[in-house]
């Protein structure tokens, strides 16, 4: 484990100028699946922005549908009243996943943003392209049972493990990002996530996050 | 007794009580669930079924709690 330095994030717009301020970052939302990677020197940030006070945590009806607040539990999501009546696979999708402590702590946006828990990936003494690109993939040839089927490509089959994004891509959910100019774009979340392809480190289509792994 | 030591105790105990609160102990397969994110070393797990059972339905021995409640005060 590397040492890292932390602050805290008051609004969004703090969280996005620390993220930018400094190099090799990471969100810290609840850290149910962030610290494990830190703590197995899968990831080493150099600096953690703890979003967890964000005011992201409610779960609310807008005009066609429901706003998963970020910073809502996945508990809460899965209890919600709306969430159980009108969407009902997402409540199911949450309660198949993990643990009711886990779930209490993991928040929507964490989930959504969560690696692979490809167990090369998890390894550090494999080679992993999503870990560390141009290493190769020792998945491929490996124990890979469980691991993608489709949508995977000869540099990575590492499967995506939300259980809660899978119903929420069946349901043409739309992911709402602010940006650094402080506008909102939104991405139909099939759109948000990446397939492997050629950069499998690159998770998302989240313009800042290439912008950062470029550097 | 559910457990064996008190290294689980506390968690097995803490979880029990949201499992009966908010109603996840309908049957043995969904105690089991809901009481699955705490992990007992002992693998005292059906003592621990049978606990929650015993709480949920009232059948455990009341003698017990008024002796520990009586020592503790």
């Amino acid at each position: 484990m590397n040492p890292f330095q932390y602050s805290k994030a008051k609004t969004a717009d703090a969280a996005i100028s620390a993220y930018m301020e400094h190099k090799n970052t990471a969100y810290l939302a609840e850290g149910t699946n962030l610290i494990d990677r830190i703590r197995r020197d899968v990831t080493h940030p150099d600096y953690l922005i703890d979003v967890s006070e964000l005011p992201f945590s409610k779960i609310e009806k807008i005009e066609g549908g429901l706003r998963l607040g970020a910073m809502a539990s996945n508990s809460d999501t899965a209890d919600d009243e709306n969430v159980k009546n009108d969407y009902p696979i997402v409540s199911q999708a949450i309660l198949l996943g993990a643990t009711d402590q886990l779930r209490n702590k993991a928040t929507n946006g964490g989930n959504l943003m969560q690696r692979t828990r490809c167990s090369y990936y998890m390894s550090p003494h494999f080679a992993c392209n999503k870990r560390e690109p141009g290493s190769g993939c020792d998945a491929i040839n490996g124990h890979n049972r469980i691991l993608s089927i489709l949508g995977t490509s000869e540099k990575c089959i590492a499967s995506y493990p939300s259980d809660m994004c899978t119903a929420l891509a069946a349901l043409d959910a739309v992911v709402q990002i602010q940006t650094p100019n402080g506008s909102t774009r939104s991405l139909p979340l099939v759109d948000f996530r990446r397939l492997p392809g050629d950069s499998p480190e690159i998770d998302t289509n989240q313009d800042r996050c290439k912008v950062k792994l470029n550097k | 007794m559910a457990t064996s030591v008190d290294t689980a105790s506390p968690g097995q105990i803490m979880s029990a009580i949201k499992v009966l609160e908010e109603d996840h102990a309908g049957s043995d397969a969904e105690i089991r669930e809901w009481m699955s994110g705490n992990i007992c070393r002992c693998g005292a797990y059906k003592g621990i079924v049978e606990a929650v059972k015993a709480v949920r339905d009232e059948t455990y021995d009341k003698k017990l709690i008024k002796r520990t409640q009586q020592k503790l005060s």
